[in-house]
């Protein structure tokens, strides 16, 4: 017991893994802050947006939203939906929270796309990306809080990049899968009628691709949301803040307001998402 | 056939896991805990202890703060070390007080305050006072850093914050992780940082901090840390019940081993202390001086 081979391979990951991160703390100050910055002006003014709109503007529109996208309803799905957060008490918290999901999703999806069209094109980027994807959605999202906190301090900006790492990869993936799954008979049409590579890629792929995409664009939206809570850790406010403060105090019924007003904004955030994929499958 | 394989390996193991839970009930304790390093070093010493020198098993369950009051009242786990009385835990406490046994103080002079890098100059900063102070607030970018939104210390720093008129303040809450990256972070960049903290912890030993004045005594006094045990435990286990009673350490000496184990393991830390405090430990064990 005493001695075994456990023992003879010590290989310090954990080691190394920190004094990267302080590498990078301690050297790339810098461009951090930079990142920090443009990040946080989406964050903020996202926020500031949708908080300076105030309730009986910004409810209706939703509503009216949900309405035309979805039908009627979904609609009235959106009215009780809008009127329980504000009996609650949340509306400010849930305006936070979208603003949160919104910006961490336009950045994943910023990023996210050109780099699934990348991985289709190319088999080379793809053997590279992949394995990488796996990683950030696999790795429990705790284990780069720390990393993200140490470089970009607490509130909504490591929040918000925690979170794009996190609900990024379904819109590389499916992105991806979308393009390749365009069948041969279409690709072989476009270049028959003399398309170049990026014509292919725009008239051809992308549109053929849409509903996968969509259903990309779908998860990356729903997995951002399910960051909140865990992303509150680090700041990011919000329900999860008052979920995490319902678990903290034994507050079973605060638990559960906050967590009410997350599904809601999930069914929201759901329905309306895809109901552009459906849209463009109907055309 | 693999699949056949690993299906019937797997309910094997169940049923083995199940029968081995059947069989320890009656002589494992459980401990809830939660990874706070001054209650990872006792709960991991307790443990040790009963399982190096009883005939009883202790297993620890990892949870928050909150569902270990919860455990103790419903009887899922046996006993805690982590009671932070008479403050900080008091919403806790006062929901389940009827329900579980006070098996009496482990550790004194724990206390809750806000912690600055200790070189920040005392002359502009050296008590909750001077965070009004313009130049002061402007250092600070407005914020005190915080931990969990719910935490006993996050209300009374919110009171604090009231107490002292720090309006144009914001309480930054996140986690204790979070707080303690915050604080590495600025140490690393120079930068000033209140956070909310409290003794013991293991940041005293890896950083130079040091506490700010409280004169309105806002964030409270010194706490006593108590183990607590589910009702009826006394009756069960008489002999871990009377150990536990008995077990006490000074607050500093629980410091130094608590920066050890974080430099080494808790493990090699809690051997340390054993090996250490052997006249302790024997009246923890037997009762006898």
């Amino acid at each position: 017991m005493a001695t075994n081979f456990r023992e003879l391979i010590q290989i310090p990951i954990g080691a190394w893994v920190e004094s990267g991160v302080d590498w990078v703390q301690n050297n790339l100050a810098g461009p951090l802050d930079g990142f920090a910055a443009g990040v946080g002006f989406l964050a903020d003014g996202l926020e500031g947006l949708l908080l300076f709109l105030p309730d009986w503007i910004l409810a209706p529109l939703i509503i009216a939203f949900a309405w035309w996208r979805v039908g009627w309803r979904f609609g009235v799905f959106a009215t009780i939906a809008m009127v329980l957060i504000a009996a609650m008490g949340l509306w400010r918290e849930t305006m936070q929270t979208l603003a949160l999901v919104i910006g961490a999703s336009i950045i994943a999806l910023a990023a996210g796309l050109p780099l699934g069209i990348a991985m289709a094109r190319r088999d080379g980027v793809a053997t590279v990306v992949r394995p990488v994807l796996d990683f950030m959605q696999t790795m429990p999202p705790f284990v780069y809080l720390i990393p993200a906190a140490i470089f970009f301090g607490l509130g909504k900006v490591p929040g918000t990049i925690a979170t794009v790492i996190f609900a990024m990869p379904p819109a590389v993936r499916l992105t991806n899968l979308g393009i390749r799954q365009v069948s041969q008979e279409n690709v072989e049409a476009g270049l028959a009628f003399g398309c170049t590579s990026r014509q292919l890629l725009y008239k051809v792929q992308i549109p053929l691709a849409m509903p996968s995409i969509m259903a990309g664009i779908n998860q990356t939206i729903m997995l951002a949301l399910s960051m909140v809570v865990i992303a509150s850790m680090i700041g990011a406010g919000g329900l999860g803040n008052t979920v995490l403060t319902g678990i903290q105090r034994l507050d079973v019924g605060l638990g559960f307001e906050g967590g009410l007003g997350v599904v809601f904004l999930a069914i929201l955030l759901d329905r309306m998402t895809q109901s552009f994929g459906l849209r463009r499958r109907r055309d | 056939m693999f699949n056949r394989a690993s299906r019937m390996l797997l309910t094997g193991m169940l049923g083995v896991a199940v029968a081995g839970g059947a069989q320890a009930q009656d002589d494992t304790i459980e401990f809830g805990w939660t990874a706070w390093s001054d209650a990872e070093f006792v709960t991991k010493l307790a443990a040790r202890l009963i399982n190096d020198n009883t005939d009883y098993t202790a297993e620890l369950v990892q949870t928050d703060i909150a569902p270990q009051y919860q455990g103790l009242e419903t009887g899922d786990i046996d006993a805690m070390m982590m009671a932070w009385l008479p403050a900080t835990h008091e919403d806790y406490y006062e929901e389940v007080a009827a329900g579980v046994e006070n098996l009496g103080v482990l550790y004194n002079g724990a206390r809750l305050g806000w912690a600055v890098p200790a070189d920040i100059p005392e002359d502009q900063l050296d008590s909750l006072a001077d965070l009004s102070n313009e130049e002061v607030r402007s250092e600070l970018d407005g914020t005190i850093t915080g931990i969990d939104p719910g935490a006993g210390l996050t209300a009374l720093s919110e009171e604090a914050l009231e107490t002292y008129g720090l309006d144009d303040y914001m309480l930054q809450t996140s986690s204790g992780a979070g707080m303690t990256a915050a604080l590495e972070r600025a140490v690393n960049r120079d930068d000033w940082i209140v956070v909310t903290g409290w003794s013991p912890h293991w940041k005293f030993g890896a950083y130079d901090l040091r506490y700010l004045e409280d004169p309105e005594g806002a964030l409270g006094g010194p706490e006593r840390v108590h183990v607590l045990a589910r009702a009826g435990f006394d009756a069960s286990y008489p002999e871990i019940s009377a150990m536990l009673t008995r077990m006490y350490l000074p607050i500093d000496q629980l410091q130094n081993y608590m920066f050890q184990a974080r430099e080494t393991s808790y493990d090699e830390a809690i051997s340390a202390y054993i090996e250490e405090n052997p006249d302790r430990i024997d009246y923890w064990l037997t009762g006898e001086l």
